[in-house]
């Protein structure tokens, strides 16, 4: 029977012919035979376009070599799915590993099955068998390489067969023998290939056997002389061996294509010499700065033209690589309203689903974490959010980070498990295979679990669809490893199964929606509109790839498999596609920098199209023939120009942007917006702008149930009011509003905490009976701080977290160190009078509040050593290495000390003598800093102050009185709520009106870090 | 500009110099080629030619550039050169520019990438493997250093405890990491410390007495108090030591140890302290080495796991990995077969795994040529070690099928700038340095008043900028010294009277060393009206609307997070008055979350509240703020897993409105474009470790330590701007003016010594600092000697870093620094600006001038140049020098602009279509339920079981299904065979390829159905 061949360029009529020829054959029940399942869908509908059709079909190979079987009364049996063959090969991987040589360690790697399943389909697409690899091995350098392929391949075959389950090759040869043989159960229906770049060996085969048959008519993309299509040549070639009976060619037609100009890009791209013409309005180029920018000047430009009534499904955005570019592009045409179709695949993990299954699956049977059971439970574990909350807010307090910890944690708070997790359980109990079903089951019911029904049933909202394709995606595959009974994978290896997982982000209809797919899934079709994006130098054309991970070229050819293609040529020939695709306009778009204004190099394929453009570029930058038909979106342009704003919302933004004193109303009414919309609008920026005026006031507080309460108070501590000296916003953020943290106590604190604690009760113990340790009794003392220290953390609950144990043993030796260095000190007669001396109106206070003239000094002095003479020194102990000078006390808000020493004064009846900060972690020094009067500096050398810490007795009354003074200001400030954001100490001081860099409260406070803003802002507002 | 505009420019001719490294052929070359000589032309020439004339074809030629967009420009410079010659009728630049696209001009890394991609399985990663990048490889390095130090910990051990306590958890997170990363840099896959020397304390303590019974001698023979004090510790250790068996304490021997500089004492100083490094050696130092080793190979095996749980590998790993490959007979044979050419670019800045890399590369016909610059070498921070390039050289020089070659000529700056340069060079580098000849006679057509002579020297002394009466008008962060402010100031006005004078700004440029006073130096810029632009940079975790936004993301993650819970409410997300806040926390209790607060005063929640009649006191209009937020945060919060993350970073600033009132400030678009930048650092994470909120909050806080990261750029490259960047960013690249200040940082400021060191040699030295709770540090093994050798090579390598910073301008360069009073002493660490004042005898108090020798002109040229000058300014301290330098040059906004047409607003109206024609079937779902109908037929989703089923048994559905396809396929049959009654067999053998399983339901089904 004869062989038909259609050739001709693209945009030739090909695809019209093979459709006549099937129409022309309907009686005779044809098959037309395309690349892929959306090629059938798209075929059937172009076939029914004058309504019903009757006899006929459209199928992929796949279903060609099953309807051969079937006709032929040999229905093929059960066939392995995609997700049990991978299972297959793993499987083979697994029980053959031991046996491998220089593929064991790679095969341990968690994706070397799907790779050896490429190589697999095509040796056997190939018809190379594994006893041909083996021989193979043999001869060919790297044996030991093929040795260890031909024993996977071979694995496979035995677990295959294993499963009593054929693969699409075997029904592919089966249906080639059956053809060879008494082929006459086919009769005579035709056979109609179109869309075809290049055929397999058991295409070809099965073609071939075809011919003998019945009428056999393939199209294929092939103009001699065309640079483009010239790797085309070789499926023309062995097309030709077959000895057609009919080799028809078509030619370029420019009636398709509208623009003159996109149709000669078409025809000259790539010619040797070709003819330049001047550009018109067919052909823009769209230089981004930025992906994002990029994206969104794209969605700019399919808005203008579904505004100006262009119809979605004529327009397609072809990206080189969809699953890396397309959801941004995606995101930003939705955004705008305009319905899309993304044909890309991306992984399951990154779903809701997926992820949340895959941490489920990781607590349970995996290495999990803590945060893998919480990512379960915050995705759609279906358990309310508010538990979740206080949970994570345990895990993350008690530093839990195993999984296994944290489900002991959950169960003490709930009793049980996750009733998942019991499902799961519970089907691992019965069989892997169990499981497998099990969590198939379990991916719809978390995909379900957040839809709402309604009415009409569940109404889905953005991301509810890419949510349910995930779970399908993983229901199916999972139901399918089910079905392999023993050989489904085990508990453990389920989650790595999952990940490993892609999804269709859309497969289904694509009328009414703009195409975001690559030049392959588009080259069959023609568009009004295109827009080839991300055209930059590496992502398109692409580099290195095509590389075979396991075969050389050499071995290749030697079994037969074809050469692998060559990348330079198979990205020309994409983009040639593409250039063939529009027949109204062609956007070129590309990024000259990215987001961060570091220049990119953009792809030269978009030289090449220059080089096709007149007049030929005279030198001069810029290029005047590329700057006349270029549209550019700059970094500086966050939101659209008003009248170019795509969206309500994005029409706000353009307003808002027009600054504080826009007037909104007259700006709208300028780009033609009013009525409702500019209603909306209007109010949501007058919203916006009250909101922000608010957010930047920071007081005073004038709530009068506020104030009132603040006025009642009568008591101060002594760090509270230097808090509020450092930053009446930083007092009230930290001090009144006191943010709890879901995360443990810092460290430093908790150091300090304890440090603290373990000091007040061992002076309080006395060990050996001294006061203050001595040589003789430093043994006693430290051994007894180490003793309470352990204590301390034991009732902290501290020491559970091995860097809680290290952090132990750290304030641990700085007790000892302080201990050994006090024993040495010479105290000059001054000895530990007053430990953890509270006043105030704490239950433990030993003293009232102190009374400071109209306000009260409520605290706890950590340490006062005493002379025999009443004299008295305050102590206080910081955990730091650096303490603060007298000469820095004004500067750094320092009050605590000199108040204490008053409450000292008035309710011990001490002599104020001095006040000293006493650094407990100093590596080279730790000499304590503060103020001493001159009269005890001498008995107190054993300190060796600094000099300038030491003053006469008068002064040191000065800083006491100044002290109660600056404290009185305070206090009357804090009572009438008078709260700025007024960092650093008073002008002329340093650190004046700088924020600390220590200060955790910018969150709260939100004082503007940015200069250059902030002086603008004042500048307005002077 | 594009390749065929580049085409038409004609290709200038190479110098004699240049000729001869173009045309050498037949042995390898290095190629010694000083800043703007040229090279990059001679390396596009050289391939170029080996292509056009000699035939190579392009497959065979490696170029190695150092950075990607070195590589895209060598590309870019080949492509348009081999464009030329086609144009010219060339047939070989022809056939060699179709597959340019695909040669090998890439960076080390890209090549490796690239070898690793094409054999995966043979290099034994994952075949389908990712390079992880920086921050995604630094999370798997935290992950893996925080389970290393659990196991570490786990056994109780006190002495690990002790360890981890002495260096605290971050200090060894560093230390560790940084071994591991210098130990990987040399091609060890997996890092172990080296095996340390075996102490021997008692010898040490011998040489202590004999060393005290040297002192002594000497000492003795000198009267008076010092020289009695002095005998005070030898004498002791005598006392101590010299008993027969004495075997001292470690402390006991840090009794004995002196700071006393004191020339007599000096052998019994260093005695002494080798004594104690060597008892400390014999025991707990030598416990600490042991623990830092086991903590290393943990880190090491953690990270590879963390790696390979991702499927990656590092940009080490790259490297290691690529060369154990080539270094394999059948693949390495496979790629020296094929170069035939090897060019490296940047040669000075390689290191010994990358030389390695290189030499596995070349087979017996290859020729290596590489091309480096020693004075350039400035990456030895990154573990490029110059002493690679200087054993090459020495190597090339000694060998006579080598040739060494150098390229003199400078072609980028004028004249006198190069002598000023040269006269710089020798002043700070000393015989170290190669003076830059001139290439060209007269490079440089533009004159702009006042930018002569072409090398000013600005000093800005260093106190009393804080006198009465200066005011400097300092940026709110203030963290900046007042002097260094005083400098920003100087150079920004000292730029904008070049802009002035019509130097456009676009082509100045700052280039600092680091971005420790980047704020002052974009705010004087700013100031002066300089559109200053910040490549790379910092600060923008400090901006507003970061925190913000981060605090927003937080509450939508777990409200009970006060913190951010408090910022959103304060944000203009609900812009509620701080008294509210005070209520709230009143209303919720002491030490109690507020969350449940904020939902009763929102009128829900059922928590109970300590003060709950608090909120009583909280406006309505308050309230109503409150509701509003409390109801976007709980549609936010249920939709939050079902959105990629930077959705909902869109989602959270849209539906709380903040991202408008971030547009009506002031510079809205600037702040908003950090917004933008957060949802794209969410897209990143996302990319990397999955739709993880609460990882991408923890992510954005350890990123934030670090406060590398700039704010988002509002422009590119080439605006008109001045530039501020990094001198490192700057390398390869040229300005019409460039200012170098803060020279007066000292030289060894970048980096603390390392606590643990190692030595470059094959079998390295080591070093540790013993860090001891309580106690003095002790330096063990050969920590001293290491740790200053580091030190000589930081320094060299800062001056170097001046170097190539000067080397970059063409027409003016500026150089600034503050400058001390006095000359102070002569230590490493002296910064450039008082090295400089020194060596060219300048004054520190008044201005001057600086006499400079012509410069030298290349071979080739005869030329001769005038001599030439320095001008040193000097910068005071004063208030009528305050008010000039606090001026103020501001641009003003521009109006903003409305667009054209009216907006494209779009109404979304979504088809409803489905995915194929309408079948019978399909009509027939429509009727039974339009909704599933929609689901599987218009959307594409996949049907589900709803019904469990027994294992190994099709579902209800299936089996229907199945049914329904055998009856079809046997009358399919029949009606081709002219219906004709299939056989039983025939059934059967349909019935199991539709899925229908056992024989026994095969017959069932038979029955009834046929």
């Amino acid at each position: 029977m004869p062989l038909k061949l259609i050739h001709g360029p693209p945009n030739s009529g090909r695809a019209g012919l093979v459709r006549r020829e099937f129409s022309a054959s309907r009686e005779r029940d044809p098959i037309l035979v395309v690349p892929t399942v959306d090629d059938v869908f798209w075929f059937e509908r172009e076939l029914c376009g004058d309504g019903a059709l009757l006899g006929g079909a459209a199928m992929t190979f796949g279903a060609l070599f099953r309807t051969v079987a079937t006709a032929a009364g040999a229905p093929p049996g059960a066939e392995l799915s995609p997700a049990q063959r991978l299972r297959a090969i793993a499987v083979a991987i697994s029980s053959g590993r031991d046996r491998l040589g220089p593929l064991r360690r790679s095969a341990a790697r968690p994706r070397f099955a799907g790779a050896l399943e490429r190589l697999i389909d095509e040796l056997q697409a190939a018809a190379v068998e594994p006893g041909e690899v083996e021989a193979s091995a043999a001869t060919l350098e790297g044996s030991a390489y093929l040795s260890d392929l031909a024993t996977l391949y071979s694995g496979y075959e035995e677990v295959r067969r294993r499963t009593g389950r054929s693969d699409a090759h075997g029904i592919a040869r089966e249906a080639i023998a059956l053809l060879r043989g008494d082929g006459s159960f086919w009769g005579d229906r035709p056979v109609l290939l179109y869309g075809f770049d290049d055929l397999t060996e058991n295409q070809f085969q099965l073609l071939a056997a075809l011919t003998a048959q019945a009428e056999v008519t393939v199209a294929l993309p092939y103009e001699e002389g065309s640079a483009a299509l010239q790797a085309r040549g070789r499926l023309l070639g062995r097309l030709r061996q077959l000895e057609p009976a009919e080799e028809a060619t078509t030619e370029a037609d420019p009636g398709n294509t509208e623009s003159p100009l996109l149709f000669h890009l078409e025809r000259s791209f790539g010619a040797a010499r070709p003819e330049r013409v001047a550009p018109d309005a067919g052909l823009t180029l769209l230089r981004s700065a930025g992906t994002r920018a990029e994206a969104e000047a794209i969605a700019a430009r399919v808005s203008r033209l579904v505004h100006g009534g262009a119809d979605p499904t004529e327009i397609a955005i072809a990206l080189r690589d969809p699953s890396r570019r397309g959801a941004e592009i995606q995101a930003a045409l939705e955004a705008n309203g305009i319905a899309t179709a993304l044909e890309a695949e991306l992984p399951v993990a990154r779903t809701s689903v997926g992820g949340s299954l895959i941490a489920l699956l990781e607590t349970e049977f995996g290495g999990g974490r803590a945060t893998d059971f919480l990512r379960y439970l915050r995705g759609a574990s279906g358990f309310s959010l508010g538990r979740i909350d206080w949970f994570e807010r345990r895990v993350r307090r008690g530093r839990v980070r195993d999984a296994e910890t944290a489900l002991l944690l959950w169960q003490g708070d709930e009793g049980d498990p996750p009733r998942d997790l019991v499902r799961l359980r519970a089907a691992a109990e019965r069989s892997p295979a169990e499981l497998a079903a099990e969590v198939a089951a379990l991916a719809a019911t978390m995909a379900a679990r957040p839809l709402r029904d309604e009415e009409d049933g569940p109404a889905l909202q953005p991301g509810d669809g890419i949510e349910l394709r995930a779970a399908a995606a993983i229901s199916s595959a999972l139901a399918d490893l089910a079905e392999l009974g023993d050989l489904a994978p085990r508990p453990q290896e389920l989650a790595r199964v999952i990940e490993e997982l892609d999804f269709r982000v859309w497969s289904g209809p694509v009328e009414g929606r703009v195409r975001i797919a690559s030049p392959y899934r588009l080259r069959a079709a023609r568009f009004d509109h295109v827009v080839v994006a991300s055209l930059q130098d590496g992502e398109f054309p692409r580099r290195d790839r095509g590389a075979d991970p396991f075969l050389s070229e050499a071995q290749r050819e030697t079994l037969g498999l074809d050469p692998r293609r060559d990348t330079e040529a198979e990205e020309r020939y994409l983009f040639h596609a593409c250039l063939a695709l529009p027949r109204r306009s062609l956007v070129l778009s590309y990024r000259d920098s990215d987001e961060d204004g570091g220049a990119t190099a953009r792809s030269p394929l978009i030289d090449d199209v220059r080089a096709l453009l007149a007049p030929a570029p005279d030198g001069t930058s810029p290029d005047p023939v590329e700057e006349a038909i270029t549209v550019a979106r700059d970094l500086a342009q966050v939101v659209a120009p008003l009248a170019e704003a795509p969206s309500e919302h994005e029409l706000a933004r353009a307003l808002a942007a027009h600054g504080p004193g826009a007037g909104a109303p007259a700006l709208l009414a300028q780009v033609g917006v009013g009525g409702r919309m500019e209603a909306r609008i209007v109010t949501r920026i007058d919203d916006a702008r009250r909101a922000e005026a608010a957010s930047r006031a920071p007081g005073p507080l004038t709530n009068p149930a506020v104030l009132e309460s603040l006025a009642a108070v009568a008591a101060y501590g002594g760090t509270t009011l230097e808090e509020f000296d450092v930053c009446s916003y930083r007092w009230f953020a930290g001090h009144e509003l006191d943010p709890q943290l879901l995360d443990p106590v810092p460290d430093p604190l908790v150091q300090g905490g304890l440090m603290h604690e373990a000091l007040d009760r061992l002076f309080g113990e006395r060990p050996g009976g001294d006061p203050l340790p001595r040589p003789a009794t430093l043994a006693a003392w430290t051994e007894r701080g180490r003793r309470l220290l352990a204590e301390i953390c034991a009732e902290r609950e501290l020491g559970d977290h091995p860097a809680e144990r290290a952090m132990a043993r750290r304030v641990e030796r700085l007790l000892e160190r302080f201990l050994a260095e006090e024993a040495a000190r010479d105290a000059g007669g001054f000895e530990p009078w007053l430990l953890e001396a509270r006043f105030g109106e704490h239950p433990d206070a030993e003293r009232p509040v102190l009374d400071l003239g109209g306000w009260g000094l409520h605290g706890a002095v950590d340490r006062v050593d005493r002379s025999g003479d009443g004299r008295a020194v305050v102590i206080d102990y910081k955990l730091a290495s650096q303490v603060t000078p007298l000469e820095k006390f004004e500067e750094r808000a320092k009050l605590q000390l000199p108040l204490y020493l008053l409450a000292v004064a008035q309710h011990w009846g001490g002599a104020p003598t001095g006040a000293l900060y006493h650094p407990l972690r100093g590596t080279s020094s730790r000499r304590p800093r503060g103020v001493v009067a001159a009269t005890a500096a001498g008995e107190l050398s054993g300190y060796e102050l600094y000099p300038k810490d030491v003053v006469e007795p008068e002064a040191l009354e000065e800083l006491l009185e100044e002290s109660r003074r600056r404290a009185g200001e305070i206090v009357a400030r804090i009572r009438t709520g008078d709260i700025r954001r007024d960092p650093g100490p008073r002008q002329g001081l340093r650190g004046h009106d700088v924020c600390p860099t220590w200060c955790t409260f910018a969150q709260i406070c939100r004082r503007d870090r940015a200069p250059r803003w902030e002086q603008e802002e004042e500048g307005e507002e002077r | 500009m594009s390749a065929e505009q580049a085409a038409v420019k004609p290709a200038r001719e190479p110098t004699p110099e240049q000729a001869a490294a173009i045309a050498v052929r037949g042995r390898d070359v290095l190629l010694e080629a000083g800043a703007g000589t040229g090279k990059t032309g001679v390396m596009v020439d050289r391939y170029c030619r080996l292509v056009c004339d000699s035939g190579l074809p392009p497959d065979s030629i490696l170029a190695f550039t150092f950075t990607d967009k070195a590589a895209a420009e060598l590309r870019q410079r080949i492509r348009v050169e081999l464009a030329r010659r086609s144009e010219r009728g060339s047939e070989r630049a022809a056939a060699a520019l179709a597959g340019i696209g695909s040669a090998w001009v890439t960076t080390i890394h890209g090549f490796c990438n690239r070898v690793l991609a094409a054999h995966p399985v043979a290099a034994g990663v994952d075949p389908n493997f990712r390079v992880l990048d920086t921050p995604e490889a630094a999370r798997a390095a935290r992950e893996a250093f925080d389970d290393a130090v659990v196991e570490f910990l786990a056994g109780g051990d006190p002495a690990r405890e002790e360890t981890v306590a002495a260096y605290d958890l971050e200090g060894l997170r560093a230390m560790i990491a940084a071994v591991h990363d210098e130990l990987r840099s040399r091609g060890i896959a997996d890092p172990q410390l080296p095996e340390p020397p075996r102490p021997d304390p008692e010898a040490a303590l011998e040489r202590v007495v004999a060393a005290a019974e040297e002192c002594l001698a000497e000492l003795n023979e000198s009267n008076g108090k010092r020289a009695e004090a002095e005998r005070e510790l030898p004498e002791r250790a005598l006392a101590l030591l010299a008993a027969p068996g004495a075997k001292p304490g470690l402390e006991e021997l840090l009794g004995l140890t002196t700071k006393s500089k004191s020339k007599a004492l000096a052998p019994y100083r260093e005695a002494v302290d080798a004594a104690v490094a060597r008892l400390a050696e014999a025991g707990e130092g030598g416990v600490v080495y042991g623990h830092l080793a086991e903590l290393l190979e943990l880190f090491s095996a953690r990270f590879e796991a963390a790696k390979e749980r991702r499927a990656g590998i590092d940009f080490e790993d790259l490297q290691i990995l690529a060369a154990r490959l080539l270094e394999r007979a059948e693949i390495g044979e496979h790629y020296r077969s094929r170069f035939r050419q090897i060019l490296v670019d940047e040669f000075q800045d390689t290191n010994r795994l990358q030389l390695r890399l290189i030499e596995a590369l070349r087979g017996p016909k290859a020729e290596l040529v590489v091309v480096g610059d020693e004075l350039q070498s400035i990456y030895g921070f990154r573990h490029a070690d110059l002493e690679v390039f200087r054993r090459r050289r020495e190597e090339i020089d000694r060998r006579a099928d080598a040739e060494l070659m150098r390229l003199s000529g400078n072609f980028r700056s004028r004249p006198e700038l190069i002598a000023a340069v040269n006269l710089c060079g020798e002043a700070l580098l000393g015989s170290a340095y190669t003076p830059l000849r001139v290439g060209e006679r007269s490079l440089h057509t533009r004159e702009v008043a006042g930018s002569r002579p072409a090398v000013e020297l600005l000093l800005t002394a260093r106190d009393d900028w804080d006198a009465e009466g200066i005011e400097l008008e300092p940026a709110i962060d203030g963290s900046t010294p007042l002097n260094c402010l005083a400098e920003a100031r100087f150079v920004a006005e000292r730029l904008r009277e070049l802009a002035d004078a019509g130097v456009p700004r676009g082509e100045m440029v700052v280039l600092l060393r680091a971005f420790t006073h980047l704020d002052a130096y974009e705010d004087s810029l700013e100031r002066a009206g300089l559109r200053p632009y910040v490549v790379g940079g910092r600060g923008y975790w400090s901006q507003q609307q970061v925190a913000d936004v981060c605090a927003l993301l937080a509450v939508i993650a777990n409200p009970l997070d006060d913190h951010a819970l408090f910022g959103a409410l304060a944000s203009p997300a609900c812009a509620v008055a701080p008294d509210t806040l005070w209520l709230l926390r009143k209303a919720a209790g002491k030490r109690r979350h507020v969350w449940p607060a904020v939902e009763q005063a929102a009128g829900g929640g059922e928590a109970e509240l300590t003060e709950p009649e608090r909120l009583e006191g909280i406006p309505a209009a308050e309230r109503e703020l409150l509701a509003r937020f409390v109801a976007t945060v709980a549609s936010l919060r249920e939709r939050a897993p079902r959105l990629s993350l930077p959705a909902l970073v869109e989602a959270v600033v849209t539906e709380t409105g903040y991202d408008l009132a971030v547009l009506t400030r002031p510079a809205g678009e600037a702040r908003f474009a950090n917004v933008r930048k957060m949802a794209r650092l969410a897209a990143e994470f996302e990319q990397r470790e999955g739709r993880d909120l609460r990882g991408l909050l923890d992510f954005l806080a350890a990123r934030a330590e670090g406060d590398a990261e700039a704010q988002a750029a509002t422009a590119a490259e080439g605006h008109d701007g001045v530039r501020i960047m990094t001198v490192h960013n700057a390398k390869g690249l040229e300005f019409g003016v460039v200012a170098v200040p803060d020279l007066a940082r000292r030289l060894l400021n970048g980096n603390r010594s390392p606590l643990l060191a190692i030595g470059r040699e094959e079998q390295p030295r080591v070093g540790l600092r013993l860090v001891r709770l309580g106690s003095p540090k002790i330096d063990l093994y050969e920590y001293g000697a290491l740790s200053e050798e580091a030190q000589d090579r930081e320094a060299e390598e800062e001056l170097r870093l001046f170097h190539v910073a000067a080397t970059r301008a063409r027409e003016h360069l500026i150089l600034s620094g503050v400058i001390n009073p006095k000359a102070g002493r002569e230590t490493k660490g002296r910064p450039v600006v008082e090295r400089l004042v020194e060596a060219l005898g300048v004054p520190r108090d008044e201005d001057a001038t600086v006499p400079v020798a012509p410069p030298e002109p290349r071979p080739g040229l005869e030329a001769e140049f005038e001599p030439s000058e320095i001008r040193v300014r000097v910068n005071l301290p004063s208030p009528e020098r305050a008010a000039e330098l606090r001026e103020l040059r501001r641009e003003g906004a521009g109006e903003r602009a409305l667009g054209e047409g009216p907006p494209p607003l779009v109404e979304r109206r979504p088809p409803i279509v489905p995915s194929r024609p309408l079948s019978y079937t399909a009509i027939s779902a429509y009727g039974e339920c339009a909704y599933r109908f929609y689901m599987e037929r218009v959307l594409g989703l996949a049907r589900s079981e709803s019904q469990p089923r027994t294992e190994g048994e099709p579902s209800a559905r299936e089996e229907r299904t199945a049914r329904g396809a055998a009856v079809h396929g046997l009358l399919e049959w029949s009606q081709a065979k002219d219906w004709a009654e299939p056989t039983a067999e025939l059934a059967m053998r349909h019935a199991a390829g539709a899925g229908i399983p056992s024989p026994d339901t095969s017959r069932q089904w038979l029955d009834v159905e046929c």
